[in-house]
């Protein structure tokens, strides 16, 4: 789990913050983050994954799902053929400088496909 | 590749047949439950999947409610091929039906509908145990 993690807005930008790579548990994942404030007025806080194989070379990575609201703050995405590495990536934009959100990433389910 | 990432890893359900799965200690207040159809042979058949739990000196089980999904029935429900998700959520007190786990829990796997000779294979995933961070 990656626990209760807070990011504050500095300006109005949109930007966007990455998780170190991780490697991946299995062929595919569900991820699951709950969004515990969010107090961005420009975009709230959207988490997506990322994923790259170990050889390939620098940051730029394929986006290859956003977590989507299931109810009550958790998002989710089902992610299926993840490379050899994966990484989360946050983006917001505020309104003003000093908001903010609070979050943390569930351990994801790992799994092959079966059939 | 990884470690077991499965809790039941593919099996067939027949129309009529409900079956549960071992006790096991929980490893938090509140638990995602996910589950896999990876084939379905019905029309109008579906799975439920709920969490029971209990005190380890109970000898009689108690059903919980999801937090998600939030609305009736409140399990883990399966009626196409595809991956769900069932988010159970504790509160500061105790509920009936229990929304949080006590210390052992078990899935009971359940054919509702359908006909004589419909079947479902699936997998339960290991569940995902967290614990409240604010009051909820």
């Amino acid at each position: 789990m990656w626990m209760n993690t807070q990011i504050v807005a500095l300006d109005t930008n949109i930007n966007i913050y990455y998780s170190p790579w991780l490697s991946r548990g299995a062929d595919n994942a569900v991820f699951m983050a709950e969004i515990l404030k969010d107090t961005f007025s420009g975009n709230p806080l959207e988490i997506t994954v990322y994923t790259k194989n170990a050889e390939d070379e620098g940051s730029g990575a394929t986006a290859v799902a956003t977590l989507s609201s299931l109810t009550g703050g958790f998002v989710e995405a089902n992610v299926t053929g993840l490379k050899e590495l994966f990484r989360f990536g946050m983006q917001f934009k505020a309104g003003a400088a000093g908001q903010g959100a609070e979050f943390r990433i569930l351990p994801p389910t790992w799994y092959d496909t079966a059939v | 590749m990884a470690s077991p990432t499965v809790t039941i890893p593919g099996r067939r359900i027949s129309h009529q047949e409900t079956f549960y799965t071992d006790w096991m200690s929980r490893g938090g207040d509140c638990a995602v439950l996910r589950a896999q159809a990876l084939y379905k042979s019905s029309t109008t058949g579906s799975i439920y999947i709920s969490l029971e739990t209990r005190s380890l000196e109970d000898t009689s089980a108690t059903s919980m409610d999801t937090f998600y999904p939030s609305s009736a029935p409140k399990l883990l429900k399966l009626d196409a091929v595809g991956v769900k998700t069932a988010i159970y959520l504790a509160t500061t007190g105790s509920n009936s039906p229990a929304r949080g786990c006590k210390e052992q829990v078990r899935c009971k796997v359940t054919f509702t509908s359908g006909s004589a000779g419909d079947y479902y294979v699936l997998r339960i995933f290991p569940l995902i145990y967290f614990d409240n961070c604010m009051p909820a």
